[in-house]
């Protein structure tokens, strides 16, 4: 047991005084991991973003207005502000808008009287899509008028010409124009509006869940890097036994009195140390991000600590089957990329065809990664964990045996 | 104590060691000697338990090293060839690790890793990294790391290969000091200057084989006292074998067309002699070779070819 400890700590110091490899089994998932979230449009809790928009009315008539109401109706992509134009100009100029909307002067008799006008649209050329989205909308206006033209066309231009000189519309006329254009929008509702499909969404939701976080991309996604990471760190530790040859220690250990049981005991033990505290870390900080109790966090720690450990004991035997380090990699390399883009670390399950998903769960990586998803979301008691655990922990002991066995096959001695 | 008995390893057709017995007794340090391939660390691999003899026994201070590997282990020091440290580690921490390794307790291992380091002159680089030291302190530390545990039998694989004159002498003095704490040493090499001022007895190896073994002394004596004197040039071997053969105390070793061997007391003396046969016998020599009795010499005269080759 001394053996056992000295050896843990040995390795333990080791890995701590190169924190660059740690960092990296650790970093290169999250990396994949933020990659991945970005291309799938970020976390559950991020919001849309939205374009400020400055309008700026040359004109001020109350036709600016209604284009500034249906900017701001549409979709609330834009937060719409009336501005004076030095002002605007500036704003943008600063960067702290993503476009400018000037309305030439002209604006209501070219509206009214369908003659031409330039709107200009200034855009923030830091910005790539919003601006873009913010002249596309603008340059639908155009389109608008047209068709408006063609339906009250008339009315319109004789609003426009103004009644006689010296006098004001009659009320008659005024109601007149007013009922043409109630109706014609009361025919048109049908097709402008139309409710063509009715969609029924009706959420089920399980009791549990009423406690827990909002099931987003970013908490599906989190165990599957974990699990990225949990493999990483445990091919990286397998690796080691070749450094260990090339130091020759592995040959001096073979012949110290204890053997290959302790000493690769020891590595585990430290391996199993490192796998804990990097699954401790990883999901409290996704607890505290994400919004899942943190009641949950023990056990799906723990769940993360045995599954690296049993990955480790896997690894060093697939090391040890090879013939050389560079062998190993390759194998294991071979074994690794195939299990996390199946098993659930390079796309959640729930984003896969059925087929793939079902195939996915039936992987050592991706089983695990169920049950580590099924503790986060609170949907595992303690009860219903025991095989699963007994399970690893027989894989893990078996792997253990297995690669003490092939340490000794090789090396002799102990 | 080290007690091998027909000691035989192969490696399907390959002989590594083919029928190896000697006995090395503790307070001595007895020498493998023999060119490399010879078979020196498989005997070494096969005493330390590292490899399973094909054939035969090894018995360390009485206990079979295959029977009872564990137990024989832990009596054992080995010192390989090549550094066995985690250059990530510090000195103190890696002499720590190996007795613990050898099942030193942690009570006794801190001062007895303060000692060791006294001992091979590391004291004040015991909390630095091994990646920091220099070849010949490196080489130190292997040692160190052989005996923290303070074992009756203490293996050495070859341990100056590489190594610059100081260290090698240091390393000298520690083999010395362990032989006289009583330690059965048992020292591999192929340098002949090695053998012969640090081992009490010596075997000498060749192709898997005990050619010759026993004290400096009674391995010199089997040179009678005989220079080796040897000749480079172009000879008939047939003629001069005839010609020289015919002289008094003439032994000849070697006889090629391109080198002559020959093994006679008082060689300086007889050189007009001997040349006058070797040109009577239609030999022309291009360059001479006069050298005292040495190990050298004899593993020349018992295999007919240099240490080194």
């Amino acid at each position: 047991m001394g053996y056992l400890l000295r050896s843990a700590h040995k390795d333990a110091l080791r890995l701590y005084r190169d924190p660059v490899a740690v960092l990296l089994w650790i970093g290169i998932p999250l990396a994949i991991g933020a990659l991945i979230s970005l291309a799938f449009g970020g976390g559950g809790s991020a919001s849309v973003p939205r374009a400020r928009v400055l309008l700026v009315d040359r004109e001020g008539t109350f036709l600016g207005g209604l284009v500034a109401g249906a900017l701001s109706n549409a979709g609330g992509l834009f937060a719409v502000e009336e501005v004076a134009e030095e002002e605007g100009r500036a704003a943008l100029a600063r960067g702290e808008a993503t476009s400018l909307v000037v309305l030439p002067g002209n604006f209501s008799e070219a509206l009214l009287l369908e003659e031409p006008a330039t709107i200009e649209v200034l855009q923030n050329p830091a910005q790539r899509i919003l601006p873009r989205i913010v002249e596309e909308t603008v340059s639908t206006l155009p389109d608008l008028v047209f068709y408006v033209h063609r339906l009250i066309g008339e009315d319109l231009r004789a609003m426009a010409a103004g009644p006689d000189e010296g006098t004001t519309f009659p009320d008659e006329r005024i109601a007149e124009v007013s009922v043409r254009i109630n109706r014609l929008v009361e025919r048109l509702q049908g097709t402008l509006f139309p409710p063509v499909v009715d969609v029924e969404v009706v959420v089920e939701r399980e009791d549990e869940q009423d406690e827990g976080p909002q099931v987003g991309f970013a908490l599906l996604f989190l165990p599957g890097i974990l699990v990225m990471s949990l493999m990483f760190v445990a091919q990286g530790l397998g690796e080691d036994l070749w450094r260990e040859d090339a130091m020759t220690t592995l040959r001096r250990a073979a012949v110290a009195p204890h053997g290959f049981g302790a000493f690769l005991g020891g590595k585990l033990l430290a391996g199993a140390g490192v796998v804990l505290l990097v699954s401790a870390v990883f999901l409290g900080v996704g607890c505290l991000y994400l919004g899942v109790p943190l009641a949950r966090w023990p056990a799906a720690a723990a769940w993360g600590g045995l599954l690296g450990t049993a990955m480790i004991a896997a690894m060093f035997g697939l090391q040890l089957v090879a013939s050389s380090q560079k062998a190993g990699n390759v194998l294991t390399m071979m074994i690794v990329f195939p299990l996390l883009m199946i098993g659930g670390s390079f796309f959640p399950f729930e984003a896969m065809p059925g087929w793939m998903g079902a195939v996915g769960r039936l992987t050592p990586n991706g089983w695990a990664l169920e049950h580590l998803k099924a503790i986060l979301l609170g949907r595992a008691d303690a009860t219903a964990l025991l095989a699963p655990t007994a399970g690893l922990v027989a894989a893990g002991a078996a792997c253990f045996a297995f690669s003490t066995w092939r340490l000794r096959a090789r090396y002799g001695g102990g | 104590m080290i007690e091998v008995q027909d000691l035989r390893k192969t490696y399907g057709d390959l002989v590594a060691v083919d029928g190896v017995s000697f006995t090395a007794e503790g307070g001595a340090v007895f020498g493998l000697l023999g060119p490399n391939g010879a078979g020196k660390s498989t005997t070494i691999g096969c005493i330390s338990g590292l490899l399973r003899p094909t054939a035969g026994s090894v018995r360390v201070l009485g206990i079979d090293v295959v029977g009872d590997g564990r137990e024989a282990r832990r009596r054992l020091g080995v010192v390989p060839q090549e550094l066995a440290l985690y250059e990530d580690l510090s000195a103190r921490e890696n002499l720590d690790y190996w007795a613990a390794a050898y099942g030193l307790g942690r009570g006794d291992r801190a001062a007895r890793v303060e000692e060791v380091l006294e001992l091979v002159g590391l004291s004040d680089r015991g909390r630095d990294r091994v990646k920091t030291f220099s070849g010949g302190m490196k080489r130190r530390l292997n040692f160190a790391c052989g005996v923290v545990h303070r074992p009756d039998v203490l293996l050495l694989d070859e341990p100056t290969v590489g190594v610059d004159p100081q260290s090698r002498v240091r390393l000298f003095d520690l083999v010395r000091a362990e032989r006289d704490r009583g330690t059965c040493v048992l020292y591999t090499t192929h340098y002949m200057e090695e053998a012969e001022s640090l081992c009490d007895r010596l075997a000498i190896v060749d192709h898997g084989k005990v050619i010759a073994h026993g004290t400096l002394a009674e391995l010199r004596s089997l040179l009678g006292e005989r220079d080796l004197l040897r000749l480079a040039g172009a000879f008939d071997p047939a003629a001069q074998r005839a010609a020289l053969g015919a002289l008094a105390d003439v032994e000849v070793v070697q006889c090629e067309a391109e080198a002559l061997t020959l093994a006679l007391p008082a060689a300086s003396r007889r050189l007009p002699e001997l040349f006058e046969a070797v040109a009577r016998a239609g030999g022309d020599v291009r360059e001479t070779t006069l050298t005292q009795p040495s190990l050298e010499t004899l593993f020349i005269k018992l295999t007919g070819k240099e240490l080194r080759q």
